[in-house]
C-alpha cells in the first residue's frame, strides 16, 4: 500500500470502467466527455412530489432529474451523486431543439426501490425501509440515508411495466419474485422484450421489442475499456414480425393514453433522424469530429491526446506524492483500512464491520458449511457469471449449448444447465457425470446435469447464473437450471442494500426415474411445452395455437 | 506446395473463437461447388476439445484444437468408393459435395474422427481450409485469423519449416501423416505439496527426485511447499523427497498413464523429534 500510485505502481479497472470512475479508460482520450443524452433519463429519477420551484433551481444548476421528497434533501442527494445525474451540459443547453427533445417533463410523485428488494417490497404488506438507494456502484454516503416503501404521500405498486426483465434469474431468491408478481397486491404485468423468456411469463401483456440489429440508433461506449467511441447504429435486418423498439412501444402506449401524451413524449413526433443528429450535436464531443467521421463513418472515435502525460498525471500519482495537500475522497481523506463512515454511522453491524472481515454468520445470512444448516443442506452453492453468457443473455446460442461445459445432455434429451461437482462429492451422494440431478434449499428445488470435475473442491457445487428460467412448477421448482430461483434473499446487511448471491447452502441429489416420473404426472403441462434442440426453451413452447398457420 | 497449420497448444487459452468462426464461415452458408452449408449444430470442423488432468488442487486444464489434417496420405479418399474425396494441387483435401452419395466409409476411415454426417443433404462433410476464401485472396481461413493468442498458424507448408520442426501429429500411426502440426503437446506431470505436520508449515526447498529408467529429475519445492514434475513421457517413476533436518520420503513406481497428484505429503524430523 506504501507504493500506491507511485512510479510503477499501477492499478487497472477494465471493464465496466464508467460505473467507478470518471475517467476514460484510455486516459489519452481525456479531453473532453461524452454526454449522450438519453431520453429515458427524466422518466427515471428517484424522489418524490414535483415542486416547480425545485426543478426551475435544478435547471439552473444543469440537472435534468427531477423530483424531490423535500426540495432541500432533494438537491443535498443531487449534489452527493451529481457525478451519476445526466447533466445538460453547457453545449447541449445552447441546442434548444435538444433542450425540447430531453426536457425535465414535471413528473407525478415518484418512489424508487432498490431492484434487490422489489419482491420483499411487493409481499411484505407491512411496508419496508432500507439504506441506501440509488445504484450498487454509488456513493457510500448515501447509505447514511434511510428510505422507506411507500413513500411519504405515494402508493403501493398496483402495475409494473418492465423491460427486459430476467430478475428471476440474476436476481436474488427468484421464487420470491415469482410469488411477488403473482400476488394480489400486482394487479398488472406489462413486459417489454424480444424473447420469451424468464419474467415475461410472469406478464399479462408482452409487447414485443426489437434487438439491436433491427433498430436505429445512437450509441457510446466509454466503459468498454476500449476506445471510448460514439456510433450512429443502422438496423441490420428489417423488424422481426410485429417488433418495435423500446421507445416506439412506449409512444404507441402513449398514442393510446392521449395526443398530449403522445406529443409530450415524442417531442412532437420528432423523427427518429432528427433525434439522433440532435443527440449527437449534443454529445459534448462532436467539435472534436474535424473530419466528421461521425456522418461519414458512423464512428467518431475520440482522439487521442499522446501529451496527456505531461498534462495530467496518473490517477492518484498526487495523492502518492503528497497526500495531505491531494487528500482522497474519504472522509479523511486518506486510504481507510477502517471505514471512518461506517465506524461512525453503524459501529455495531455485526455482517459489515468497518474493518472488513471473514464472518462466519449474522442477523442476515447463514450460508457457510459451518452452519447448522449444512446438516441438511451440506453443499457450497458457487455462483458466477457464466463463461458462456452474459447473465441471462446468450443462454439460447446453439454454439455454445452443444459445447460440453454449457450445457449437460440429459438422458431425456434435455440440456441441463451443469453442476460442476468435485469427484468425491458426487461418489457421496451417488451422482455420475450426467446425471440429471436436482438442488435444493429451503428456497426451492433447481434441476441441472451433473458435471464431474476436478475443477472443483469437495463440498462445493458450481452453477453460474443466468439459466433460463423453464418453471415446472413456478413456485417451487424449475427445470431450465436458473439457479438465483433458490439464491438467499436477504440484502448484504440490515444496514446496506445489496445481494450476496455468489455463494450459499443447497444439497443436491440424483433425480430418480420415479421422482420424474411423478412430476411429468404431476405437471404434464410443463413437460409438454417445445424445447427447440438446438435454443432449448423457445417460444413456441408457450403459443397455444399457431395463429400465423391459422389465417 | 502444400498449406499447413501449426497449433502451438502452449499458446491455446481454449477461447473456442476457431469454433465458432468455423461455424460462422460454414453453417447456412453454401460455398459449393467446395461445400455445403454446414447445418448449425453437430458438425465440428474445427473443435477444441478440454481435458482435465491431475487432481484438486493440482489441476490442469489442457485444450485442444482438431481439425481436418489434410493428410498427405488421406485414408478418406481411399475409402470412398466413388472418388469423391480428393486432394488439391495446395494440399487441401475436399469432399465433393454433389460426387457424395453420403454412404459414410470415408468418416469410418479417418482417424481423426474429421468427417461428419449431413443426413439432411446425404452428404459427407468436414473442413475445407476455407479454400473458397484462400481461392479468392483471402489470405487465411478463419479459424485461424481469428485466433487471439497465435496458436493456430497458417501458411505454407515450407515456410513454416521452422514451427514444424520437433513438432508432433496426432495419431501418427494412421500413416495419414496430417499437416496439422502440433507444437508443446503436454507430457504427464507428478505434482505434490511436502509439509512438517509439527510445524504445521509447508517445506520450502525441499527436493524432490524422479528417477525412470536411469533418467534422473530434480525439482525443488516452491514458496508453496509445490514440486511439479512437468512433460513427463508415460512410464514408472521413483520419487524422493528430501530436506534438511527431515527423514526422506519415497514412492515407489508411479505410474504416468495419467498426471499425478500425490497431494500433501507430511515429512517426518530427524530422530523423531
Ligand atoms: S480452415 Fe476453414 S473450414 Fe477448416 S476448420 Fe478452419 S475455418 Fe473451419
Ligand atoms: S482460437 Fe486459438 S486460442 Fe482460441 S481455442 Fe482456438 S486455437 Fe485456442
Amino acid at each position: 500500500m506504501q507504493g500506491l500510485c507511485k512510479p510503477g505502481r499501477n492499478f487497472a479497472k477494465w471493464l465496466e470502467w464508467n460505473l467507478h470512475s470518471a475517467d476514460y479508460a484510455m486516459p489519452y482520450q481525456g479531453e473532453a466527455k461524452i454526454r449522450l443524452p438519453h431520453r429515458a433519463e427524466t422518466v427515471r429519477p428517484p424522489g418524490a412530489v414535483f415542486d416547480d420551484a425545485l426543478i426551475k433551481e435544478m435547471n439552473a444548476r444543469g440537472m435534468s432529474d427531477v423530483g424531490a421528497i423535500d426540495p432541500e434533501e432533494m438537491l443535498r442527494r443531487l449534489k452527493r451523486v451529481g457525478a451519476f445525474s445526466i447533466q445538460l451540459s453547457e453545449q447541449q443547453k445552447r441546442i434548444s431543439d435538444l433542450v425540447e427533445v430531453v426536457n425535465p417533463i414535471p413528473t407525478p410523485p415518484m418512489q424508487s426501490i432498490p431492484k434487490c428488494m422489489v419482491h420483499e417490497a411487493i409481499l411484505n404488506k407491512e411496508g419496508i425501509s432500507w439504506n441506501g438507494l440509488w445504484s450498487f456502484c454509488g456513493p457510500a454516503d448515501e447509505q447514511w440515508d434511510t428510505t422507506c416503501y411507500p413513500a411519504k404521500g405515494c402508493s403501493r405498486i398496483h402495475m409494473i411495466w418492465t423491460d427486459s426483465p430476467c430478475m428471476v434469474t440474476c436476481w436474488n431468491d427468484g421464487f420470491s419474485f415469482v410469488k411477488a408478481m403473482r400476488s394480489d397486491e400486482i394487479e398488472f404485468v406489462l413486459a417489454q422484450h424480444p424473447w420469451l423468456e424468464n419474467d415475461c411469463y410472469l406478464a399479462d401483456i408482452i409487447l414485443p421489442v426489437q434487438t439491436k440489429f433491427e433498430m436505429e440508433d445512437i450509441c457510446d461506449d466509454p466503459g468498454g475499456g476500449v476506445f471510448t467511441s460514439v456510433y450512429h447504429e443502422h438496423a441490420a435486418i428489417p423488424p422481426v414480425g410485429e417488433s418495435l423498439n423500446d421507445f416506439d412501444c412506449v409512444v404507441e402506449v402513449a398514442k393510446k393514453i392521449s395526443e398530449d401524451a403522445y406529443l409530450k413524449y415524442t417531442a412532437n413526433g420528432r423523427k427518429t433522424e432528427d433525434i439522433i443528429d440532435l443527440f449527437w450535436q449534443g454529445s459534448g464531443v462532436d467539435h472534436l469530429d474535424k473530419e466528421d467521421d461521425f456522418h461519414k463513418k458512423d464512428i467518431f472515435i475520440l482522439p487521442c491526446d499522446p501529451d496527456i502525460q505531461k498534462r495530467v498525471p496518473p490517477q492518484l500519482r498526487l495523492f502518492a506524492e503528497d497526500p495531505e495537500n491531494n487528500p482522497l475522497t474519504t472522509p479523511t481523506g486518506k486510504l481507510e483500512f477502517t471505514s471512518t463512515g461506517i465506524q461512525e454511522h453503524f459501529p455495531d453491524d455485526k455482517e459489515r464491520p468497518p474493518y472488513p472481515m471473514w464472518i462466519e454468520k449474522g442477523p442476515c445470512h447463514d450460508e457457510t458449511l459451518a452452519s447448522p444448516r449444512a446438516k441438511d443442506y451440506p453443499l457450497l452453492c458457487m455462483s458466477n457469471h457464466g463463461r458462456w453468457r452474459f447473465h441471462a443473455n446468450l443462454d439460447d446460442i446453439t454454439w455454445h449449448r452443444e459445447i460440453e461445459t454449457m450445457k449437460v445432455k440429459g438422458k431425456d434429451g434435455y440440456r441441463y444447465e451443469p453442476a460442476w461437482l468435485n469427484p468425491v462429492t458426487a461418489a457421496r451422494y451417488g451422482i455420475a457425470h450426467g446425471d440429471i440431478i436436482k438442488v435444493y434449499n429451503e428456497r426451492g428445488t433447481v434441476l441441472c446435469g451433473a458435471y464431474v470435475t476436478e475443477r472443483v473442491v469437495p463440498d462445493t457445487i458450481y452453477i453460474d447464473h443466468g439459466a433460463r428460467f423453464d418453471p415446472i412448477d413456478a413456485e417451487a421448482l424449475d427445470r431450465g437450471g436458473a439457479i438465483n430461483l433458490i439464491s438467499p434473499h436477504a440484502n448484504m446487511s440490515t444496514h446496506v442494500t445489496g445481494m450476496v448471491v455468489s455463494g450459499y447452502l443447497v444439497a443436491a441429489a440424483k433425480v430418480t426415474d420415479e421422482e420424474m416420473a411423478a412430476w411429468r404426472k404431476s405437471y404434464p403441462d410443463s413437460f409438454a411445452r417445445k424445447v427447440d434442440e438446438g435454443c432449448g426453451v423457445c417460444l413456441e413452447g408457450w403459443l397455444l395455437a399457431d395463429e400465423t398457420a391459422a389465417s | 506446395m502444400a498449406k499447413a497449420f501449426v497449433i502451438d497448444v502452449a499458446l491455446c487459452s481454449g477461447c473456442y473463437s476457431c469454433q465458432m468462426a468455423c461455424k460462422d464461415e460454414h453453417c447456412g452458408n453454401d460455398w459449393s461447388p467446395v461445400a455445403k452449408p454446414q447445418p448449425d449444430t453437430g458438425q465440428f470442423w474445427i473443435k477444441v476439445d478440454e481435458k482435465t488432468v491431475g487432481s484438486i488442487p493440482k489441476v490442469r486444464v489442457e485444450y485442444l484444437p482438431h481439425l481436418c489434417g489434410h493428410c498427405a496420405s488421406p485414408l478418406c479418399a481411399g475409402a470412398c468408393p466413388g472418388g469423391a474425396v480428393t486432394t488439391r494441387e495446395d494440399g487441401f483435401v475436399l469432399i465433393d459435395p454433389e460426387a457424395c452419395t453420403g454412404c459414410g466409409a470415408c468418416m469410418d476411415a479417418c482417424p481423426y474422427g474429421a468427417i461428419f454426417n449431413n443426413d439432411a443433404l446425404g452428404i459427407c462433410q468436414k473442413c475445407t481450409g476455407c479454400v473458397h476464401l484462400l481461392d479468392n485472396g483471402y489470405p487465411e481461413p478463419r479459424c485461424s485469423e481469428v485466433c487471439p493468442t497465435g496458436a493456430l498458424t497458417f501458411g505454407e507448408e515450407s515456410d513454416l519449416a521452422e514451427l514444424i520442426k520437433g513438432a508432433d501429429v496426432l495419431v501418427p500411426a494412421s500413416g495419414a501423416s496430417p499437416r496439422v502440426y502440433y507444437r508443446n503437446l503436454p507430457g504427464k506431470f507428478i505434482a505434490g505439496t511436502v509439509y512438517d505436520p509439527q510445524a504445521k508449515e509447508i517445506v520450502e526447498h525441499a527436493k524432490a527426485l524422479a528417477v525412470s529408467g536411469g533418467k534422473i529429475r530434480s525439482v525443488l519445492t516452491d514458496d508453496f511447499g509445490d514440486f511439479w514434475f512437468d512433460d513427463l513421457p508415460v512410464g514408472s517413476y521413483d520419487i524422493t523427497i528430501t530436506a534438511d533436518g527431515y527423514a526422506p520420503k519415497y514412492f515407489y513406481g508411479v505410474r504416468t498413464d495419467d498426471c499425478v497428484n500425490l497431494g500433501d505429503i507430511p515429512l517426518d524430523r530427524n530422530g523423531g523429534a
